[in-house]
């Protein structure tokens, strides 16, 4: 414009142009004299400073080339320890009730369906049937492949177990392994390792669709993206799309920080560059796969796709339909915001724009796109990690033994536990609904382990009242005062020595002072305060009456005594004090079940174990541990307390879980002074289980052994117990009828008979007034 | 050597077992068992295999897997079957003789008392579970409880 040539703005800078040029004109000496001096300080400064930043420049990016390099040569990543539950197991004779296999379904996040089921984890249901197609997976010992199967449960048992597709019998099937937590690095990372080869080609076409068309042919930037989403952000006035190649991405995820600053870009750039120099496209592009962030779930923050698809889908990345995987694709943008689990219309629509592109460059037919976009987003509600703190504090435990806490969380071992998920929750359940009945007071805590009789296997284990709280575990660390429990103990003792006691022995409960020197007397009393006078062992362990037991124990040594706790498995150091015939020892319900669990499997001790083995990150065994088993104490000795206990829980001290249970069961109350700790333990022929009540400084409850623990434990078995527990035939054993009341044989009609077992030869011989063949009636006799 | 022997020896005392065992429980006939020369325990297969089939499934994988001489897999193979039915008296049986196989005499003899405990009505199988603990007994060089072994299979022998 004319008028700003005339402006006086302009014309000052005419004029001062022209001075200057005057000025050159003037002194062309000094001209020369600057010009020899910038050529000097050319030469002295700037090249000099050229060439240090070049080699700073050079050294900065053999820096970043060696960050590279290291972290791709060695361990990427520190791979979580991923814990599972035993598998479940169906063959035609299993006790399981319906409930139980929706539970388990359930459980593993099988998918219901209304047709048959097409898909690996998908299940239809009517009546008693169910039609299950099992998903694939890598145990310990092998891979099970998955079944189509149908199975018919009648009467809590499985009655017909059938291939849907040949509807031949199929003899056993093994469901895949439910995930329980992982055994995290302090980052909380956690992955599922993907090979390329395990990620369907449609899946990396449609990554690479959405997030770098261009990645197989630029060198780790492309400028060209770069161009058109600065060309789409700045007309948009926002920013709405991203230039980063893969490449990038996976760097800024590796050895960057989600700053968005020039400096970080740069680098970003340059790692980029050095990255793609290295290592060839596929590794780069496999590595992406693993490492993209995309959810949490709460501590755990959900990585690589190949976590990702378990953990919305329930299922692996192969397996996962098409809409599915653009779903996942679609929460590479946000993964807060295009969460399907919290945010799915957010997923949906994100998920839709895939399926969009998809179609545009024809990797879909406008058909296929419009089916797989009218279809809901589907997730699993998956039990969240961190749930069972008490059980894995145990699984932690005994994988120390043989591992240190570094390869636990960081080198991606697969450990297979004896945890029963239905056991588990119906322990849980029994102590949360059972508690508030016990008491108003939410300060009483309880805990509970269960135990598979016959090997050992824990199944279930609750350290409070809050199962998933993971505080303090009172399972495994609060040691209180067994009381009662210990007589079944004492009393094995005694039995063992057939020439000195049998259940049908004459014991002496009236007052008892023991004399200790330099000991004030120590006078142990019964629960009722009174005296019973003459009471046979039986009857002295079936109504817990205190003074026999200390009587017994005494009689037989208190070492013998603590020899026997041993023998059942107890590693707790004890000393030779009367009070312990009293149960005045310190002990764990898991050190309980310890020694239970050999009562239980009639004198076969195995040590209680909750992993079954271990695989590596490649998911080759690496550790198993096998079932081991030890007989320390007489089987025969065992057969008579356990004949006992079963009667206890059927005419003794925890006589009402007849009324309760259909099957018959064994077990032993325990109470300890003051009411402060209530306990019992007992098992059937399938599960063992000890329950504790009480509080956590000690102060005295309300309960005793039945009216507290025992209730928890009865409403547990009612879900969980399926076989009785019966007492082995075995040679050297009889039975004869005795009087309960003075131990002498008697007809089976008489008064206070009972059928009691012996070791042969051991039986009583002499006759009480109600004979066999008596009826206890002379009048009658003298006419029979 | 020693390896050889016990193998030899152990082979020799089961077929023997196999041959003289009661036909009612046989599922094969004696011939086929001796004449395949295998070692399993299809003397002891389950009759009422409709209700448990699985069981003889995984002890037929488990002497599959003994017949490579991978006695750890098939030692699972076995734990699984007794998941399923702990008193079948002689899955422990053969975890005692696999025990044998791995020298483990300890482990060997308590399974087979195990055994022992749960098979009191089946001589043919105590006489066989004692002869393991004699063997491992001899590992242990505990003589009187080889003596003691010794004893018990003559006498159940004599039975």
């Amino acid at each position: 414009m004319s008028s700003d040539k005339s402006s006086p703005r302009s014309q000052k800078k005419r004029k001062t142009k022209v001075s200057t040029k005057a000025k050159a004109r003037k002194r062309p000496a000094k001209k020369q004299l600057r010009k020899t001096k910038a050529r000097f300080l050319k030469r002295t400064t700037v090249i000099p400073l050229l060439l240090i930043s070049l080699v700073l420049f050079l050294g900065y990016l053999f820096y970043l080339d060696q960050r590279i390099t290291e972290r791709f040569e060695g361990r990427i990543w520190q791979l979580p320890a991923h814990v599972y539950a035993r598998p479940l197991e169906l063959y035609v004779g299993k006790y399981i009730s319906k409930e139980q296999i929706m539970f388990e379904l359930d459980y593993l996040n099988y998918q219901k369906v209304e047709d048959l089921p097409q898909r690996p984890a998908q299940y239809r249901n009517w009546k008693d049937v169910f039609e299950i197609k099992t998903r694939d997976f890598i145990f310990w010992d092998g891979e099970e492949d998955s079944h189509t199967i149908r199975v018919t449960i009648k009467d809590n048992k499985v009655t017909e177990l059938i291939n849907l597709y040949t509807t031949q019998g199929v003899d056993l099937v093994r469901f895949d392994a439910g995930y329980l937590t992982g055994i995290f690095p302090s980052h909380s990372q956690d992955r599922v390792l993907l090979k390329l080869d395990d990620v369907p080609d449609i899946f990396i076409k449609m990554l690479l669709l959405i997030e770098d068309r261009r990645f197989f042919t630029h060198w780790g930037v492309d400028p060209l993206s770069i161009g058109r989403a600065l060309l789409v952000n700045i007309t948009s006035g926002r920013t709405v799309q991203g230039g980063s190649t893969l490449t990038q991405q996976l760097v800024k995820n590796l050895f960057l920080t989600q700053d968005k600053t020039i400096v970080r870009k740069i680098n970003e750039a340059f790692m980029s560059l050095l990255l793609e120099l290295h290592y060839d496209k596929m590794l780069i592009l496999e590595t992406y796969i693993n490492e993209i962030y995309l959810g949490q779930d709460g501590r755990r923050a959900i990585h690589g796709f190949g976590l990702a698809s378990e953990f919305y889908f329930g299922k692996a990345l192969k397996q996962l339909s098409i809409d599915e995987m653009a779903v996942l694709v679609g929460i590479v943008k946000g993964a807060s915001y295009y969460n399907p689990k919290r945010n799915p219309d957010h997923a949906r629509e994100r998920r839709d724009i895939v399926l969009t592109t998809m179609q545009q460059v024809e990797l879909i037919t406008q058909r296929q796109k419009e089916k797989l976009s009218s279809k809901a987003v589907m997730t699993v509600k998956h039990a969240s990690s961190g749930l069972y703190p008490a059980f894995i504090d145990m699984v932690k435990l005994q994988l120390q033994q043989d591992y240190q806490a570094d390869d636990l969380q960081s080198e991606g071992l697969r450990v297979f536990t004896t945890l029963d998920p239905y056991i588990q929750f119906n322990t849980e359940q029994a102590i949360v609904n059972t508690l508030p009945w016990l008491s108003k007071n939410e300060e009483l805590q309880a805990a509970a382990v269960v135990v598979s009789p016959s090997n050992g296997d824990v199944l279930a284990v609750v350290g409070g009242r809050k199962p998933s709280y993971k505080g303090f575990n009172r399972a495994l660390n609060a040691e209180r005062q067994i009381g009662s429990l210990i007589k079944p103990v004492i009393y094995l003792a005694a039995l063992q020595d057939p020439s000195r006691y049998t259940l049908s022995s004459i014991l002496d409960d009236s007052e008892f002072s023991y004399q200790a020197p330099g000991q004030p007397d120590w006078q142990p009393q019964n629960y009722d305060k009174e005296y019973h006078g003459e009471v046979t062992l039986y009857e002295a362990l079936l109504k817990s009456h205190n003074i026999p037991a200390v009587r017994t124990g005494i009689d037989i040594g208190l070492d013998n005594v603590i020899d026997t706790l041993a023998a059942l498995g107890s590693k707790k150091s004890v000393s030779a004090l009367p009070s312990i015939t009293l149960g005045a020892i310190d002990m764990s319900p898991v050190e309980v079940a310890t020694v239970y669990q050999s009562f239980s499997a009639n004198g076969f001790h195995s040590p209680l174990r909750s992993v079954h083995a271990v695989l590596d990150k490649d998911r080759q065994p690496l550790e198993r541990y096998s079932l081991e088993v030890d007989n320390k104490v007489k089987p025969e000795a065992i057969a008579l307390v356990n004949s006992a206990m079963i009667d206890v829980t059927k005419y003794g001290t925890a006589k009402r879980l007849s009324d309760s249970l259909s099957i018959q069961v064994a077990g032993k109350t325990g109470t300890s002074d003051d009411l402060r700790d209530s306990w019992f333990a007992g098992f059937s022929g399938d599960v063992m289980a000890v329950v504790w009540t009480g509080y956590d400084d000690n102060r005295p409850t309300t309960l005793t052994g039945s009216s507290g623990a025992m209730k928890i434990w009865k409403n547990l078995f009612k879900e969980v117990a399926y076989k009785s527990y019966r007492v082995p035939e075995a040679p050297g054993l009889v039975r004869s009828w005795v009087s309960a009341k003075d131990g002498l044989l008697t007809g089976k009609d008489c008064e206070n008979a009972v059928e009691l077992l012996f070791i042969e030869g051991s039986q009583p011989q002499q006759k009480g007034d109600c004979a066999a063949g008596s009826s206890g009636n002379w009048f009658l006799d003298l006419f029979n | 050597m020693s390896h050889l022997f016990r193998l030899f020896s152990s082979i020799f005392l089961l077929l023997l077992l196999v041959s003289c065992a009661s036909t009612e429980k046989h599922s094969i006939t004696e011939d086929a068992a001796v004449a395949t020369g295998n070692y399993r325990y299809q003397a002891w297969r389950l009759d009422n295999s409709g209700q448990f089939e699985a069981i003889n499934v995984l002890l037929d994988e488990a002497d599959l897997l003994i017949e490579n001489q991978s006695y750890d897999a098939a030692v699972d193979k076995i734990e699984r079957a007794l998941r399923i039915k702990p008193e079948y008296a002689p899955a422990w049986s053969r975890l005692s003789w696999l025990a044998l196989q791995t020298d483990s005499p300890k482990r060997s003899v308590q399974m087979a008392k195990r055994s022992n405990s749960l098979a009191f009505s089946d001589p043919e199988l105590q006489s066989l579970n004692w002869s393991f603990i004699r063997e491992a007994s001899e590992m242990l060089n505990d003589v009187e409880a080889y003596q003691r072994a010794n004893q018990k299979i003559e006498s159940l022998n004599a039975f």
